[in-house]
């Protein structure tokens, strides 16, 4: 049997991921005619067409990023912004939080600088909000906006691109060692400046005074006469969580 | 759809297979035009440390979370009926 029929006969037997591994270790390319090798090459093709594998540099990054696509944020965007360019920032927002979760510094600013050469500086607004839980309250209000102002998805568009434009403005962080009734006055400030949307964000031990802070403006009917309404966004994935965000939005106002 | 990581020799027999080839500095070539492969989503040279080979004929993604995101919404969950 020559080195063709033996390359053939146990093609015959392997996948071509099995059929990639073997060859260059066997010895016989080397002894191959130009021709015979075409017809290596052809048998490659005709089972790499099969589209059973992706050969990839890193498959645990695959695998994840797959994984990702049950979010519910992730969902949520694909559903309400149809053909929005962030979709897949978004994705790749929800792997950067599981890499914050990994410690993984390093990784994590070579992908920020992956997005923001690919999606300049919107790109990186945007990693932003998912990383910062502001994501989750901004679906949920652009929900409010299509359910009971009939918004288009246009509009939804357009509402959504303000968000993004604005939110870090619009966010009140709070710290540890803030005051309830700083925090307070601070929510109410953006009610007086007739700010639409505003969120307060906090991170670790800072959780339990942005919950303080919201109590205390649950109980102030100053807010609910301006119409604002609450949406809250913890994170589920870690215990306890690793960050809070609550939005006010005023349907007033729109 | 599996995603496997193929050794150096494997990953140059592939694209061999499919008329490219690897300079001495890792960058892929398409033979027939004798030109570097530039990807469309980042405008980067592809290089053979970098490079996802997708099926459909055969892909060459310069990778990145972002490129595998757009990668997977497109080629596989839009098949599957999430697009």
């Amino acid at each position: 049997m020559g080195i063709l029929e033996i390359i053939i006969a146990k093609a015959s037997e392997l996948n071509v991921f099995e059929l990639l591994q073997w060859l260059p270790t066997s010895g016989y390319l080397a002894k191959l005619t130009k021709d015979q090798l075409k017809k290596v090459y052809s048998i490659i093709r005709q089972k790499n067409n099969l589209g059973k594998f992706a050969f990839v540099p890193n498959a645990e990054e695959y695998y994840a990023l797959t994984k990702l696509a049950d979010k519910s944020v992730y969902r949520d965007f694909k559903k309400l912004l149809k053909g929005h360019w962030g979709v897949d920032v978004v994705r790749t927002g929800l792997y950067i939080l599981s890499l914050e979760r990994k410690g993984e510094i390093d990784q994590i600013n070579l992908v920020k600088q992956q997005v923001f050469a690919n999606k300049q500086v919107s790109g990186l607004r945007l990693i932003g909000m998912v990383t910062e839980g502001v994501i989750k309250p901004a679906l949920d209000y652009l929900k409010e906006l299509k359910e009971k102002k009939n918004f288009s998805p246009e509009d939804l568009n357009k509402a959504f691109e303000d968000l993004l434009n604005e939110w870090e403005k619009i966010t009140i962080f709070v710290k540890s060692d803030d005051f309830v009734e700083t925090i307070f006055k601070k929510a109410k400030n953006m009610v007086d400046q007739k700010k639409q949307t505003f969120f307060i964000f906090a991170k670790g031990k800072a959780i339990a005074v942005a919950c303080a802070a919201i109590v205390r403006l649950q109980k102030e009917e100053y807010l609910l006469e301006k119409g604002y309404v609450w949406f809250a966004e913890t994170d589920l994935d870690t215990t306890p969580p690793s960050y809070y965000c609550a939005a006010y939005s005023s349907l007033f106002l729109m | 759809m599996e995603f496997e990581e193929l050794d150096v020799e494997g990953k140059k027999l592939l694209l061999n297979a499919y008329n490219y080839e690897v300079d001495e500095e890792g960058i892929i070539i398409d033979a027939t035009l004798k030109e570097p492969v530039i990807s469309k989503d980042t405008q980067q040279l592809i290089t053979l440390k970098n490079v996802s080979l997708l099926p459909g004929s055969l892909n060459l993604l310069d990778t990145t979370p972002l490129t595998i995101s757009k990668f997977l919404r497109e080629k596989i969950e839009s098949k599957n009926g999430n697009p």
